[in-house]
């Protein structure tokens, strides 16, 4: 599996820097490599949602940003391409999860059946705080907002810390090699 | 989790202990007493033994006798019992089917558990010293027959109220009457034994609330049960956090003799609920939820010692947040070199493919998904997560005589390309 994601990075990652015109000024170059990583973050990985999500958000990045050299404006037609299959993979996920906010639901079920002693109230601070972490999380996983709060979800952080675990370690031994 | 078998080892001190202190007060006065009496007293019988499970024991019983008192248990629960493990059944089947069984036959050779199924229902039913009185003599008698459904259809005999509305009340009474009854029977001893206390917990799970399902699949129906009990001690313990490590808990039950123990405490802790089949459906939602938790902290580097979901939360999001400040980072500086080594790149990036995918492989032992362990190593990160303890020793070594080779082609390539760069530079 990490194989199949290293070498797709590569591939896809190599060539995209290669074609970077020299004469772009450093900024730029700064912006169209992390563009370029993340594109090839999006390609590598095999049907995770939030890839679909990522390459969704380059792609309205990159309509906004329109100083990009060709290589780019390649993916940018790629992207545009399966713009519609993004939302529809986006949508379908949000589909199959349970109705939004399970966690606080059912946190809040549980206050209600507590009487309201000490240990219940800290519990439902607790359950709180665990509500909001969850959140933040799906703020970092890209698409992760949309998203339930459920197995999926969960799964779908798990690909997605597995393969920017990848993408740093190859950038990095690309670093060192250079 | 290491919490769990904490909580595991104290719970069955628990209930052994339990089922020596109840012993005398069930024989002398279990018929007179209420209910709450009974869960009274047992609470006082059930603080003697552990500490670490006094808490735990003593605020489960309070939503039980709360429960008890607030619910019409002249009802009572036995229909229920019945009527909702059979809905529970289904849907129990998938989570647990296999550790349910040996239990199970464990169980059919232990007929002390037999005389706990009538006793609970009794229980439930609120008159207690009458159920006692009907189950409890005609089932010591009858304890040589091992087989669940006769001994469930003694207690049916003798229990007339078993028809309550609130199966999950009737598991609670179940439960508390199933300590007692422990006690009484003469083989209350076995219920000691770890080999036996699983099957014997599953079994009594099974004969008190499916019992006309037994011959067509009692594993089922021990799984189900421990599985809704569990969840019912997840959504009615007051103690919320509690209910989620006794979930926790009660998820390896089935794989553990003691855990069975543990399993039937935690229903004892149970409340009842109304609507069954969304207890059962957030049960199973949990029970996902909770697995893949279990993913992701063998994927996130260093969690393994930690225990609890918040701080779980707490280690993924410094993890995500790092790695990505890593990749911004590493882009960068990617960005900074990559002007000057552009055409060798290919070059150099084709032998480091090979040599970082081959790396890579070997150290990312891990796929989304997969329930394996160990994650990314983190050897590959010197600088950036010096906390993370490296459990791949054969990691570091790897990139970096791959990384060796790659520098030495480099320094030879190197003069090379230089000239060659100089060249295509003014072109």
């Amino acid at each position: 599996m990490q194989e199949i994601f290293a070498r797709k990075y590569v591939n896809y990652l190599v060539p995209a820097l290669a074609k970077i015109s020299k004469e772009s000024n450093h900024e730029e170059i700064e912006k169209i490599v992390r563009y370029e990583a993340d594109m090839a973050l999006v390609l590598s990985p095999e049907g995770c949602a939030w890839s679909h999500a990522l390459k969704h958000k380059l792609q309205l990045n990159v309509i906004n940003v329109d100083t990009f050299p060709g290589s780019s404006n390649q993916a940018q037609k790629h992207l545009k391409m399966e713009d519609d299959q993004n939302a529809k993979l986006l949508k379908k996920i949000s589909a199959n999860v349970f109705p939004n906010d399970d966690k606080p639901k059912r946190f809040e079920t549980r206050e209600m059946q507590a009487a309201g002693t000490k240990e219940e109230v800290e519990i439902e601070s607790e359950e709180k705080e665990m509500s909001r972490k969850l959140t933040y999380i799906r703020t970092l996983l890209p698409g992760g907002s949309e998203m339930v709060v459920n197995d999926l979800m969960l799964s779908e952080l798990g690909s997605y810390i597995f393969c920017l675990e990848l993408q740093v370690n190859i950038l990095r031994s690309m670093v060192q090699i250079i | 989790m290491a919490s769990g078998d904490n909580d595991d080892v104290g719970f069955k001190h628990r209930h052994e202990s339990l089922i020596n202190c109840p012993s005398s007060r069930m024989n002398t006065n279990p018929l007179s007493d209420k209910v709450d009496g009974m869960a009274m007293s047992s609470i006082s019988m059930y603080t003697k033994p552990s500490n670490a499970s006094d808490p735990f024991f003593a605020s489960g019983w309070d939503p039980i006798i709360s429960l008890s008192q607030g619910e019409s248990l002249g009802g009572s629960s036995m229909v229920s019992h019945g009527e909702f493990a059979n809905s529970h059944y289904p849907l129990l089947m998938e989570n647990q089917g296999i550790s349910g069984a040996s239990h199970f036959s464990q169980y059919q050779s232990d007929p002390s558990f037999v005389e706990l199924v009538p006793k609970l229902q009794g229980f439930g039913s609120g008159n207690l010293s009458e159920m006692v009185n009907s189950f409890g003599l005609p089932q010591c008698s009858q304890i040589a027959n091992s087989r669940f459904p006769p001994n469930y259809a003694l207690n049916a005999e003798g229990g007339n109220e078993r028809g309550s509305t609130n199966s999950t009340q009737s598991r609670d009474d179940n439960q508390i009457s199933e300590e007692g009854g422990l006690v009484t029977s003469p083989n209350g001893k076995r219920r000691k034994r770890v080999p036996e206390s699983s099957s014997p917990l599953g079994s009594y799970q099974n004969v008190d609330e499916e019992p006309q399902k037994d011959p067509s699949g009692e594993s089922s129906d021990v799984p189900k049960e421990q599985d809704e009990k569990k969840q019912k001690t997840e959504q009615n313990t007051g103690a919320n956090s509690r209910g989620k490590q006794v979930a926790k808990q009660a998820k390896d039950t089935p794989q553990t003799g003691e855990a069975a123990k543990e399993n039937y405490i935690h229903v004892r802790a149970r409340r009842g609920q109304a609507t069954n089949s969304h207890s059962l459906a957030e049960r199973v939602r949990r029970e996902k939820i909770s697995e893949r938790m279990r993913l992701l902290q063998e994927l996130v580097p260093g969690c393994n010692k930690i225990t609890g979901k918040a701080v779980m939360l707490d280690e993924i999001i410094n993890y995500v947040q790092s790695l990505q400040q890593q990749v911004e980072f590493l882009s960068m500086k990617l960005a900074t070199v990559n002007p000057e080594l552009n055409i060798d790149l290919e070059r150099l990036l084709s032998k480091d493919i090979l040599h970082s995918r081959g790396g890579s492989a070997a150290i990312l032992g891990f796929g989304p998904g997969i329930n394996t362990s160990h994650p990314f190593s983190p050897g590959i990160f010197p600088g950036t997560m010096p906390g993370i303890p490296s459990t791949n020793p054969q990691f570091p070594p790897m990139p970096q005589t791959a990384l060796d080779n790659e520098f030495q082609n480099l320094f030879q390539m190197g003069f090379d390309s230089s000239s060659a760069m100089d060249s295509l530079g003014p072109s």
